[in-house]
């Protein structure tokens, strides 16, 4: 990937942009194919580090020997991933405070100086989930720690997910179904990701919420009931409490429900899943607080309305034809399609004026990204410059859901044998999420259900015929041209459209395959369940009024009566079933390697195979938290920002909740601005200490210098005279003896390689792969304070105004009385500054 | 003036003099307030002993001892004041006579208010032969009515040693005195960077101070290193590496002060644990869990200006001198689950090996140690309950042993509490703090043990567990003993868990099977409810009816599957087959009676459910088809077998029924389904 051309590029420049992402990726995301690549070149850097000469060998002895063993590893809070370092305050406050507190609280540890206010930004299904969970246990006596309980919400709702899939994909294709469905999500590496144990985001929860919502969905539009419509209600609002995702909900089941309209579904089933939803779901959403008004104002919620309009037509089309004569109804067709056309036009007119009116059209930015892939890269570098809302690669998809990928289209294609309305969902469902999982990579997660149930009843049918074949070629052939008699009575299912959808599906799968075996004889068996999924549609195509009468013919009988041969449904069998176990290898494999290691914690393996840890991030976090003044003032670039608030329980300037542009630029443009002027900037944010985070020493690639040109973007974004062509060389990216000026002389460059060479000897940047520009520099204007053991982490701390400034500060004004005692004392200091 | 001529001085020069010398330290840390305080009680004794002594005996000549003091001498006194660590560690060996005519039993000792404030530890032990080791009762007194002039007495606190037996008349003993400072020594400078290595002052007095003649003593005082910047000299001084002596000094007066300082490199550790909670558990389940959270600083010179990792690293030894990097610790034998964290999560910079004695722990804070700086973190552990619960033999009862103070070396705690929760039902508790803990400062600044009593609610407690609560301020590893906590624990008590969790989940099963089965109908003739009714009745006998044709259906199996043995066997195995009939006939019957009358059963009960008797109707009639259809294809089968014709032919005369054979089962099989539909 991209980082291997920030290795390989040689000179530190190369591919300086597509490095910067995936390295920011491979941070933000714990993980993906990243994380261990990551500790691959750590690994292979400290060897590097052994081989080299002078004192780089000895820092990296150090860094490998330095440390005892680590023998003891509590079990307990282990893992603690960036965003979850701010829900655990959060909840920690909560749970202190109470949920009144909650919502009113404005938080001034972060975003010096403004504050902010948490309880209307934030989506609370997590916090109060947590909190639920935590008050229920210690009520009962039972103590667990607010961290506890943290640490163990992910991997309870993720049993839930199962469970919530196996119910949906039952909705959808009976129980078999589901059952595989259950299975496969069970360990799909994708949700793997966001339900280890002390993964506490809001993700963990939502997707749980999300495949619930849906499946109280399908449960209601399969049995009209009113109470699964109230339950699906329900549902929705735990969905809108959890996740900014819930605007997927509110999308897709109006175009599910507009789907069944076009294409003549309509039924009261339909009716009453669909319009309880839209009035009581807006209504419940707009209560919660970081949703309020948006709820009806905002572009995401429109197709709910309009669907909601059209299916009353559509239900009144429905009731005046039943009372009406046919006569009657022509007429009033064409009265009210002569008179409602004409107010239909103006009313959208008037509508399509109000939206244009916003510049988004009344999308909100992320939305937008969405819709239109290049959007955020051309107009807001802040949501761009997240790894996790970039486009994935085809490897990552074979990484987060594996076989799934294959197994997805067949799904497709068994959702049409036959197309009810569940199996329609699934379909919708399904092509939406691969869309959006395509345009990024966070969304894999929404996705990875819809691939587990499509893949569910994909794998279930095939296991269906080829089980039955065999079972009857090993039971059966006591009936030479029957068809077995009771196993079938047992695959039925309890309501009437699955069944039916199930019945013919196997059948006609074991009918097709039939004439193909016969004339194709030894096919390549390699692709016989391939076949053994496909080949239903093409017999679909030649027999379409095949049924759901019960009573058939002996016609059918006989073609029941044709099923696979003995051989080739047990290679089908024994392949799926191989196909199977690699997942679950795989899976296994993804979940302790890349997913259970924490990113704040990197660890490498030494050549006598002991594992050496790299906890810089802590180190740091924990200095600041008891050796700096409590009310201290820290500043780095925003991606720290929970970190900090949290580990070091210090106020941070900027944090990963961006909602202000202007302030995540401002502290970019000091970042590469020269030092005084970053000095400036930072003195008048009242900031005391800076950290930046610097991989250069032991070769870790997510550092600030990658991140940087994201920072000179930010930044230029608002405050124009950063210009990040001043930091490129030819339109690379580098920091060698090659880079411009500008790049060797701001800030982020001089915290970043302060002393370095002195460490190093030659300067060499294990990250860029090249010898840093310029080696050798003093900070007149920051004072370093810490710097963890591998020089991952550096802290400076901002030296006073220096006395002498008065003077100068004065001449600025034009305050200053120009004696000439004064006019030389200031050009002393300013000798002495150059 | 009987004795120390030479030496002597006069009393109040003597208390200015001592003002002189330990007030400097009254400036450093912390101590200023203490100061204060023991000061403004100097006066107040000074003015009780104008009242008391000074006005009644106005006659008394200045050296004369009055009777409480008795007329002992110091027959020679062996100091050792070892300041090689951040302690102040004091070992006296004292030869003591008594030269007056009545018996004593109380000797008296003195420390400076200032080291007294700081004095953590001491023991008083009389040695020789005839000790017997056992540390003797003191207690702090005020100096007049122990009958010492006031006017030498300011400034110092004294201490009465209470003799097992009295000391006769001429009769000697030799007392060993240990105590132990902390926070003595003044870093100077107070401030330093991370290239300087770390000074410190010390001060004391050349001299013993006692309150009686001394014939000859010697000091011997231990350092960190040779590296000394300054030292007092009252010759005759000898310094030979990093020991410094100081005498022999012969018949020095009582109280006499001669101001020592000593400025000198010490590069010990300076770990300071300022507050340590330490949590003990008692299960009767096995086990006793132990938490300890530090709050752990660097107490030396404070670190200024800034943190050169570099410089660090390529210099271990030299930069950053002061500061440390790794703290031990010793835990009890057979600890086991231990952890080492702190509030963000687990700290990897560990080490822990065992064996039968002891188990010690290497750990290593998450960044080092520099001069003022702090950092917090926990460390818990598990022993055995076997090793820490034992039952006394007197009453019965269980004794938890624990040791007291910190496990680790090097570091004295400033506050320490000690948490014991003993399991639920546990009653009677007693704390038994031994005499090493108990008033062991004395007048001094750290404390006795005070001991409170809590409940405390975890696992699934009811009425909650007791808590005993022992707190200590300055305590030192010599602190570090076994203290006991006696109580009254009922083995049935240990039950009480699971019990609770038992009845828990078997009422809510309980609750589950009441709900299941109780009809909760509030009116029993409204439509719906007969409706419902009706409809479950009709569902089970739908289900019977499947059930009993489902067995049917199995029958047909069996005959099948003795025709595919007779088919192998060829006509040996005809009576077999034939004999298997007769059976499946008579069963047959039988499950037609019974499907009979499910059948009426479900007409009665369904009027609303026409269509599906018909249905049912229609299902039986099929199936009993379906069974003489395989009954005649087993008797033609059989037959033919047992006229012995060909197998072909057999065939052909079964092929129909086979035909209308599985149709029926088709049929019969779709017509289940939709029956369950």
């Amino acid at each position: 990937m991209g980082q291997v051309d920030s290795r390989g590029g040689g000179g530190g420049g190369g591919g300086g942009e597509r490095g910067l992402r995936s390295s920011e990726r491979s941070r933000k995301s714990g993980g993906e194919e990243d994380g261990e690549r990551e500790r691959g070149d750590k690994g292979r850097s400290a060897k590097d580090g052994e081989s080299k000469g002078a004192i780089g060998d000895d820092v990296s002895l150090n860094a490998l020997r330095g440390n005892p063993t680590a023998t003891i590893l509590c079990g307990l809070t282990l893992l603690l991933i960036c965003v979850m370092a701010f829900s655990i305050r959060l909840f920690s406050y909560l749970s202190k405070a109470g949920v009144y507190n909650f919502w009113n609280w404005f938080d001034d540890r972060t975003w010096y100086p403004l504050g902010r206010v948490v309880g209307g930004t934030v989506y609370p299904g997590l916090m109060l989930t947590a909190g639920t969970m935590w008050k229920i246990a210690n009520s009962l006596n039972i103590p667990l720690s607010v961290e506890t309980v943290c640490v163990f919400t992910a991997p309870v709702f993720s049993a839930n997910t199962a469970w919530a899939t196996f119910l949906l994909a039952k909705e959808v294709r009976g129980p078999g179904a589901g059952l595989t469905a259950a299975a496969l999500i069970a360990t799909v590496p994708s949700y793997i990701s966001r339900s280890v144990a002390g993964s506490y985001d809001n993700e963990g929860i939502a997707i749980f919420a999300l495949v619930f919502t849906f499946f109280l969905y399908l449960k209601t539009l399969n049995t009209g009931s009113l109470f699964y419509a109230t339950a699906n209600a329900l549902a929705y609002f735990y969905m809108v409490c959890s996740w900014g995702g819930y605007t997927f909900i509110i999308n897709l089941i109006p175009i599910h429900a507009l789907v069944c309209l076009f294409s003549g579904r309509y039924s009261s089933r339909l009716y009453v899943a669909f319009a309880p939803l839209v009035v009581f779901g807006t209504l419940l959403a707009a209560s919660v607080p970081v949703v309020g008004f948006n709820a009806v104002m905002t572009s995401e919620h429109f197709a709910s309305f309009l669907v909601f309009c059209i299916l009353h037509i559509v239900a009144l089309v429905c009731f005046l034809k039943r009372i009406l004569p046919k006569k009657t109804l022509l007429l009033a067709q064409t009265v009210v399609i002569t008179l409602g056309l004409g107010g239909a036009i103006a009313l959208g007119a008037v509508l399509v004026a109000m939206v244009a009116k916003s510049p988004t059209l009344g999308w909100s930015g992320r939305s937008l990204s969405l819709l239109d892939p290049t959007y955020a890269s051309k107009y807001i570098p802040i949501i761009a410059s997240v790894s996790e809302h970039q486009p994935p690669t085809w490897p990552s998809y074979f990484m987060d859901i594996h076989i799934l990928a294959f197994l997805v289209p067949a799904g497709f294609v068994a959702c049409f044998l036959p197309l009810s309305d569940a199996s329609l969902f699934l379909v919708l469902y399904g092509v939406t999420s691969v869309y959006f999982s395509g345009v990024m990579v966070r969304l894999m997660l929404v996705l990875a259900p819809a691939a587990c149930i499509l893949s569910g009843v994909a794998l279930s049918a095939a296991f269906n015929t080829l089980t039955r074949s065999a079972k009857f070629h090993i039971y059966g052939f006591i009936f030479p041209k029957g068809a077995p008699v009771e196993s079938e009575a047992k695959s039925t299912a309890p309501t009437e459209p699955k069944v039916t959808a199930e019945d013919s599906a196997t059948d006609s799968a074991s009918e097709v395959v039939t004439p193909k075996v016969a004339t194709s004889g030894r096919k390549r068996r390699g692709s016989k369940m391939k076949e053994a999924e496909e080949e239903p549609q093409r017999e679909r195509k030649s027999a379409p009024s095949k049924g759901k009468s019960t009573s058939k013919p002996k016609v059918q009988d006989k073609r029941t009566a044709w099923p696979l041969p003995l051989d080739v449904s047990l290679l089908g069998l024994a392949l799926l079933l191989s196909a199977s176990c690699f997942y679950m290898y795989h899976s296994v494999w993804a979940a302790s390697e890349a997913y259970s290691a924490p990113s704040i914690v990197l660890s490498t393996h030494t050549q006598d195979g002991r594992t050496h840890i790299f906890d810089d991030f802590r180190e740091a976090y924990a200095w600041l938290r008891h050796n700096t003044r409590e009310d201290a003032k820290v500043v780095s670039w925003w991606d720290y920002g929970y970190q900090t608030t949290a580990m070091a329980n210090r106020t941070v300037l900027v944090d990963n909740n961006t909602w202000n542009n202007t302030h995540i630029a401002t502290v970019g443009t000091a970042m590469s601005s020269p030092e005084r002027q970053g000095w400036e900037i930072f003195k008048a944010l009242d900031v005391d200490y800076v950290f930046v985070i610097f991989g250069g020493m032991v070769g870790y690639p997510s550092d600030d210098i990658n991140k940087f040109l994201w920072m000179v973007r930010i930044g230029g974004g608002v405050f124009p005279h950063i210009k990040e062509s001043d930091y490129l060389r030819n339109g690379q990216y580098r920091i060698d003896a090659q880079a411009t000026p500008t790049m060797l002389n701001c800030l982020m460059y001089k915290l970043s390689y302060y002393r370095f060479t002195d460490a190093t000897g030659d300067g060499y940047d294990r990250v860029r792969g090249t010898q840093i520009g310029k080696k050798h520099f003093k900070l007149n204007y920051f004072e370093e304070v810490f710097t963890t053991q591998h020089w991952m982490v550096r802290i400076y701390k901002l030296k006073p105004v220096k006395n002498r400034t008065r003077g100068r500060v004065k001449a600025r004004t034009k305050q200053a009385v120009r004696t000439s005692l004064r006019g030389s004392v200031r050009k002393i200091w300013r000798r002495r500054r150059t | 003036m009987g004795y120390g001529v030479e030496m002597g001085r006069p009393p109040a020069v003597v208390a200015v003099a001592m003002e002189a010398v330990f007030g400097s330290r009254g400036r450093c840390g912390s101590s200023s307030h203490h100061r204060r305080v023991f000061c403004s009680a100097n006066v107040l004794l000074f003015a009780l002993a104008l009242c008391a002594v000074t006005a009644a005996a106005a006659a008394t000549a200045v050296g004369d001892t009055s009777s409480a003091v008795g007329k002992l001498i110091n027959t020679r006194i062996d100091r050792r004041i070892d300041l090689s660590t951040q302690f102040v560690k004091l070992y006296v060996t004292a030869k003591m006579e008594n030269e007056g005519s009545a018996e004593v039993s109380e000797i008296l000792l003195a420390l400076p208010n200032q080291q007294a404030e700081r004095l953590a530890y001491r023991t008083v032990k009389i040695g020789g032969n005839d000790g017997g080791g056992a540390a003797l009762p003191v207690s702090a007194v005020v100096p007049a009515i122990s009958g010492v002039d006031p006017a030498l007495s300011k400034g110092i606190t004294f201490f009465a040693v209470s003799l097992p037996s009295p000391l006769k008349s001429g009769g000697s003993l030799t007392l060993e005195i240990h105590c132990v400072f902390t926070r003595l020594l003044e870093p100077y400078p107070a401030e330093i960077s991370q290239q300087d290595p770390q000074l410190v002052l010390y001060h004391d007095n050349h001299y013993f101070l006692s309150v009686y003649p001394t014939k000859t003593q010697v000091t011997k005082v231990s350092l960190f290193s040779p590296g000394v910047e300054s030292y007092t000299k009252e010759e005759p001084t000898r310094k030979r590496d990093n020991e410094i002596t100081y005498g022999f000094y012969h018949n020095t007066q009582p109280l006499a002060i001669s101001p020592m300082r000593i400025h000198y490199e010490n590069l010990a550790k300076f770990a300071v644990i300022s507050n340590l909670v330490r949590e003990m558990e008692v299960s009767p389940w096995g086990s006793v869990t132990v938490k300890e959270d530090y709050v752990i600083y660097n107490g030396g010179a404070k670190h200024k200006g800034t943190f050169s990792r570099l410089d660090y690293q390529l210099r271990p030894g030299a930069s950053g001198a002061a500061s440390f990097r790794r703290l031990f610790a010793t835990l009890p034998p057979r600890a086991f689950d231990v952890y080492y964290r702190d509030e963000i999560g687990n700290i990897s910079s560990s080490l822990l090996r065992g064996d039968s004695k002891k188990t010690e722990l290497e750990v290593e804070p998450r960044f080092p140690m520099l001069g003022g700086w702090k950092v917090a973190f926990t460390i818990g552990y598990k022993l055995p309950l076997e090793d820490c619960v034992s039952v006394s033999k007197e009453d019965g009862r269980r004794v938890l042993t624990m040791p007291f103070g910190t496990p680790f070396e090097d570091a004295y705690v400033e506050d320490l509490t000690v948490e014991v929760a003993l399991p639920e039902g546990a009653a009677d508790m007693e704390p038994v703090v031994p005499a090493a803990l108990q008033g062991a400062a004395g007048g001094g600044g750290g404390g006795d043990v005070s001991v409170f009593l809590s409940v405390k609610h975890a696992m699934l407690d009811i009425t909650g567990r007791p808590v005993i609560v022992l707190k200590k301020t300055n305590v030192v590893a010599e602190h570090n003993v076994a203290f006991q906590v006696k109580y009254n624990f009922a083995a049935i008590s240990m039950l009480r868990k699971p019990l609770l969790l038992i009845s828990a989940v078997g009422a809510f099963f309980l609750a589950c099977m009441v709900y299941a089965r109780a009809d909760f109908t509030i009116s029993k003739s409204s439509p719906a409810y007969v409706a419902r009714k009706q409809r479950e009745e009709v569902i089970d006998a739908v289900q019977k009816v499947r059930a009993v044709l489902k067995s049917r259906v199995g029958l047909t199996r069996y005959l099948e599957a003795s025709l595919k043995e007779l088919t192998r066997k060829g006509e040996e195995g005809v009576a077999e087959c034939k004999a298997v009939r007769a059976p499946v006939e008579e069963k047959l019957k039988e499950t037609a009676k019974s499907i009979k009358s499910l059948v009426d059963r479900l007409e009665s009960s369904g009027g609303r459910s026409i269509g599906l008797v018909a249905k049912v109707k229609d299902i039986i009639a099929k199936e009993k088809e379906l069974q003489t259809q395989a009954v005649q294809k087993h008797v033609a089968m059989v037959e033919g077998y047992e006229r012995k014709l060909a197998p072909r032919e057999i065939d052909q005369r079964v092929e129909k029924i086979q035909q209308r054979l599985t149709a029926l089962m088709t049929e019969v099989r779709d017509l289940l389904q939709a029956l369950d539909e």
